[in-house]
Parts: structure tokens; C-alpha cells; sequence
């Protein structure tokens, strides 16, 4: 009942089993993959779709209504919209991949190694971390930026911060479930290192649900980063960051409102796909029961 | 007997949160004294005086060691004073004792916006799961969860209160002032900040009434013929509250955040936007101050959260 409930819970607009299985093995016809493919494709070959650059201005056209020589229309510098939306992606996927890479690889082996010894270390471990997590997300971001200083590197850093607990606890858990499993006690009594234990027989077997977390880290990532871009604490201008454009478009609304339109559906496409990929990977584990 | 449950339980939960409040306060402490080189120095930047940055590091204390700065700190804190504001000098406390109320209202709005999504449109998802407007409800929450709040509030104002001017876009007006006045300049930054918290809770509400739904108990109250409402809403609803109770404390997180955010948005001087004015003029003191009571705000809202389970689940009481 348990298992019904948070399944239920979590996933709630999954699609239905059966067409969730058949459709299962292919990754590329899920919308969400696809449209996040073509979001990593676009800030990669950004300089490569379009002729201007994202900090070229022109005064010649501002605030332009979008046209076939500016897609998205330009800012009010005459900067062209789509250009900085492209490189936009690149801020957003740089600071949403590369914290969430942080929080993994400093979160997870901080999880497996104290669950596994448990102990004094573990206690204080998780105190840490429990700490960590009595901080709203939003107010710890902004207490580090206060301190270390605005811009892209500090808010990718802060943004790991935030994440790196969830990792440490989802990990820790997999591993307080499978520590007194037969395989592990195996692997005890034939004298294998405790980091052998750990993370060549154990981590793989914890793998699946800190594989989901990826997807919704990277999801809470880039909106923190939009957010703390948005309140001038992030990516600093003339960079492009979709946050940062949605604040600076903020004076132009009445005018210019495609200006303002256009990155703000750029973060909701792109969390919202994170988030199905996210629901799809859970729903997918879920009803593989080897796990 | 249930009582003497209900307290202990309480008081475990109590000290566990007093704990992680003194390890919060600690790294909030850590914040200033981290700074590089002479706090002080950094604090006033170029804006001080010598006399005045002498003044600062005997008010932090720097010449002592770190735990007893701490302790100097916390016990003002505790006694109610924050220190000065290095931009305008006032005292931090008093900015903080008006800009809070505010802070409250525009909870107390957004919450009412939570309370309207969630069990309305979690209730019918749960009750009619196969129902067209069900499936259109999940991916109204989807999209609910991904719009982020600044981008939410930013469209709201500008249509509602530019295009349309059926509201005003920006600012607040006090209940003294004009009653009708508050509402109005209220209602947009209630919607952006209840939106998606409201979405994330009417899953849960639908996922855990879905749940109570298929017991025993359930089928029993509707065997002895009673009206469907009276099952949902008394008999169902009830026992799916526990685990949605759980789940908004932990939402409170999102809320706070939030709040820094849309009062950013739509200019409401409250304390998010006293937190968000501090960094961008580092105003440290303030920013320290400001994190503080958001944390425990957070910390005493699980803590109610925690209260509340024991209160709707007597199993909890005796773990």
C-alpha cells in the first residue's frame, strides 16, 4: 500500500503501464529526451544557427517585433532574442549539469561511505546534511552568493551545495538497505576493502534512485540558477541567461512582451521536460522489479 | 496515556529541531566570520570610517576567539537585537518588525491559493481518476511545477495589471490604509507564490486520497449506504490528510524561497525583499539577520507540521 502510494503519488501523470512498457525501450521517441536533445544541440552549435552574436547590439533595431532577420525579435540594445536564448542554454545547462555533477559526486560516496561505516561519522555526517536541508533552498543559494560574490561559477557552486544533501541521503538509504544483504556479507567474509565493498559491490546495486535524482536536480538547478540570474545575483549582464533576460525584459513588458515571453518558455520547456524525463525514469524502475 | 505519548513525542521532535536550529545558526554565524580577512573590514567596505571600524569589530567581537563571537552574537540575537543597517544605520530589528507582517500577508494570500488548488483539484483527480478533466488537471500540474515563479509573476503582472489594469502590477498598500487597496495588491503576488506549491500538494492529495480510497474501511462506510461526499470528504479525507500534512512542511522550503522572490517581483517591502536589498548592497548584517529568521521559520513550521501528525496519527506517538 505503501509502494501504491507513493508510486501514485510521484508519478501521477505517467502514462499507462502497458504503453509505458511498450514504449519503454525507446528513449528517443519520449518527447521529453527528444526535446532535451535538441536543447544540448542548440547550445552547443548556438554560434552555428544564428548570425548574430549574443552580445552584438544594433541600433538600428530595437526592441524589434520578431521577423525573418530576428526570429525572437531584439532587446533593447537591439540584441538579437534568439541568439541570446541559444547562448542562454549554455549558462543554463553548464550550471544545471555541471552543479548537479558536483552534488552527485560529492553527495553520493558521502552517502555510501558513512551509511556503510555508520557510526559517530554517520551521525555527524547526516547532521550536516539534515542541516543543510533545514535551509530553504532559495535562502541557502543566497547566503552563499552573499558571501563569495555574484556570477555564474559562484551560483553553479551554490547551487551543488543545495543539491549535494538530497545525494548524500538518497545514497545513505540505499546503502542502510543493503548493508546486512547476503552479497555484501559475501564480500565481507571474502576480506574485500571496505571501499571495494562500497562502491564496487554495493553502489551499483543502490544506482537506480540516485539516477532519478539526476534529472530533478538538474531541473531545480537550472531554475535556481534563472532565479538567482533573475534577481541580479547570478549570470552578470551582458552574458546571456534566460533568468537574467526575463529581469532586464521586466521594463519593456508593455512594449516589447515576446521579449520577456521567449526565455521564460525556454526554462518551463526545459524543466518541464527534466521533470517527465525524471517521472519516466522512476516509473520505468518501478516496474523492472530487478533492481 | 495518549497524552504523556503526544509529549514525549513532541519533545523529542522539539529538541532535534533545536538542535538543527544551533547548527543552522552556527553556519549563519560562519557566513560573516568567513569573510576574508578583517570581517569588519569587508563589512564596511569603503564606506566606513576608522573610528566607525573600530566600533564594528568591538560590536562582532573579532578580537576574541570564534566561539566566543558566537556566543556574543547568538545572545544578541536572542535578546531581539540585530544590529545596524551599515546603509541607512537604522536598527535591523525594527526594519525586520515591519517588513515581516508583510511578509505573513502575502503567505497567508498564497497559502489560501495552495488550500484552493490542492484539495479541490486533488479530491476530484482522486475521485474521478479516469475523468477528462482529471488528465487535464495532471498536465495543468506539470506544467504548474515548471513555470518558474519569477516568470509566473512577471506575465501576471504585466497582463493583468499593464494590459488589462484589472489589478495594480506592482507594490503594496496596507490594510489600515485601504482595506480594498490590500486585497487588490495582493491577489497577484498570492497567485504567483500559491501556483506551484498548490499543484505539488494537489498531487498529493490526490495520490494519498487515491490510496485511503481502495481500504476496507472505505468500502464499508459505502456499504452502509453512505452519501459519496460524506465518505470522501469525512471519512476518506481524513486519514489522507496525515501524509499531506508531512508534505507541506517540507513545501514550506519552496514557500520561503518563493516568497523572496515574487515580493522581488512585485515590489512588496517585506522581508525578502529586505534580504534581496542587503546582498545587493552588502549589507551583511542584514543578510545574516534576514536567513536566520527564514530558517527558523522553516525549522518551526516542520516543527507544527511534526505536532500536527502526532495529533492526526496516534501510531506516532509510540514509535
Amino acid at each position: 500500500m505503501v509502494m501504491a502510494l507513493s508510486s501514485r503519488t510521484l508519478a501521477s501523470h505517467a502514462a499507462p503501464r502497458r504503453e509505458r512498457r511498450r514504449s519503454g525501450r525507446t528513449a528517443a521517441a519520449d518527447p521529453g529526451i527528444a526535446f532535451l536533445v535538441v536543447v544540448a544541440a542548440a547550445a552547443v552549435a548556438a554560434p552555428l544557427l544564428t548570425r548574430y552574436g549574443p552580445t552584438d547590439m544594433s541600433k538600428n533595431a530595437v526592441l524589434a517585433f520578431p521577423s525573418w532577420s530576428h526570429l525572437m525579435g531584439t532587446d533593447q540594445f537591439g540584441r538579437d532574442i534568439l541568439s541570446r536564448l541559444l547562448y542562454g542554454a549554455r549558462t543554463a545547462l553548464a550550471v544545471g549539469v555541471g552543479a548537479t555533477a558536483i552534488a552527485a559526486v560529492c553527495g553520493v560516496p558521502l552517502g555510501l561511505w558513512t551509511g556503510f561505516k555508520g557510526g559517530t561519522v554517520d551521525a555527524i555526517a547526516m547532521r550536516g546534511v539534515d542541516t543543510l536541508m533545514a535551509i530553504p533552498a532559495v535562502l541557502l543559494a543566497m547566503a552563499l552568493v552573499a558571501v563569495a560574490g555574484p556570477g555564474s561559477l559562484n551560483v553553479a557552486v551554490a547551487v551543488a551545495v543545495v543539491g549535494l544533501p538530497q545525494f548524500a541521503r538518497i545514497a545513505r538509504a540505499g546503502v542502510l538497505a543493503h548493508r546486512r544483504m547476503e552479497y555484501v556479507e559475501a564480500s565481507v567474509a571474502a576480506g574485500a576493502h571496505d571501499v571495494r565493498i562500497v562502491f564496487r559491490t554495493i553502489l551499483p546495486n543502490v544506482l537506480s534512485p540516485v539516477l532519478i535524482q539526476i534529472p530533478i536536480g538538474v531541473s531545480r538547478a537550472i531554475l535556481l540558477e534563472a532565479s538567482l540570474s533573475f534577481l541580479g545575483l547570478g549570470t552578470q549582464p551582458p552574458q546571456p541567461s534566460w533568468g537574467l533576460m526575463i529581469s532586464e525584459s521586466r521594463e519593456y513588458m508593455y512594449a516589447a512582451p515576446w521579449y520577456g515571453i521567449f526565455p521564460g518558455a525556454a526554462i518551463a520547456l526545459t524543466v518541464l521536460a527534466l521533470n517527465h524525463v525524471a517521472d519516466r525514469v522512476r516509473s520505468q524502475w518501478r516496474t523492472d522489479p530487478a533492481r | 496515556m495518549a497524552g504523556g505519548g503526544l509529549g514525549r513525542y513532541l519533545a523529542r521532535r522539539g529538541v532535534e529541531a533545536a538542535l538543527t536550529l544551533f547548527l543552522a545558526s552556527v553556519l549563519v554565524f560562519a557566513m560573516v566570520a568567513a569573510l576574508p580577512g578583517d570581517p569588519a573590514q569587508v563589512i564596511l567596505g569603503d564606506r566606513g570610517t576608522p573610528d566607525q571600524l573600530h566600533a564594528l569589530r568591538a560590536y562582532l567581537g573579532l578580537d576574541q576567539p570564534l566561539p566566543v563571537q558566537y556566543g556574543r552574537w547568538i545572545a544578541r540575537t536572542l535578546r531581539g537585537d540585530l544590529g545596524h543597517s551599515l546603509i541607512n544605520g537604522a536598527p535591523v530589528s525594527e526594519t525586520v518588525g515591519r517588513a515581516l507582517p508583510l511578509t505573513l500577508q502575502l503567505s497567508l494570500w498564497a497559502f489560501a491559493v495552495v488550500v484552493l488548488i490542492a484539495f479541490p483539484a486533488g479530491v476530484f483527480a482522486a475521485t474521478r481518476a479516469r475523468s477528462r478533466l482529471a488528465a487535464a488537471l495532471r498536465w495543468y500540474h506539470g506544467w504548474a511545477l515548471a513555470v518558474p515563479v519569477f516568470w509566473l509573476g512577471v506575465l501576471l503582472s504585466w497582463y493583468f495589471g499593464v494590459v488589462l489594469r484589472w489589478l495594480p502590477p506592482s507594490g503594496f498598500v496596507s490594510l489600515g490604509e485601504s482595506p480594498a487597496g490590500w486585497a487588490r495588491s495582493l491577489v497577484l503576488p498570492g497567485i504567483t507564490l500559491g501556483l506551484g506549491v498548490g499543484s505539488v500538494m494537489a498531487r498529493f492529495v490526490e495520490g494519498s486520497l487515491a490510496d485511503v480510497l481502495s481500504n476496507d474501511f472505505v468500502r464499508t462506510a459505502r456499504a452502509k449506504g453512505l452519501p459519496n461526499r460524506a465518505v470522501v470528504w469525512r471519512h476518506a479525507l481524513g486519514n489522507a490528510l496525515i501524509p499531506i500534512v508531512t508534505v507541506l512542511g517540507i513545501q514550506a522550503g519552496f514557500f520561503i524561497g518563493g516568497a523572496v522572490i515574487t515580493e522581488a517581483v512585485f515590489a512588496i517591502p517585506g522581508l525578502g525583499s529586505m534580504l534581496w536589498r542587503s546582498i545587493l548592497t552588502r549589507d551583511y548584517l542584514v543578510t545574516q539577520s534576514v536567513i536566520l529568521i527564514g530558517i527558523a521559520a522553516f525549522v518551526v513550521i516542520n516543527l507544527c507540521t511534526d505536532a500536527l501528525y502526532g495529533l492526526l496519527d496516534p501510531r506516532i506517538r509510540y514509535q
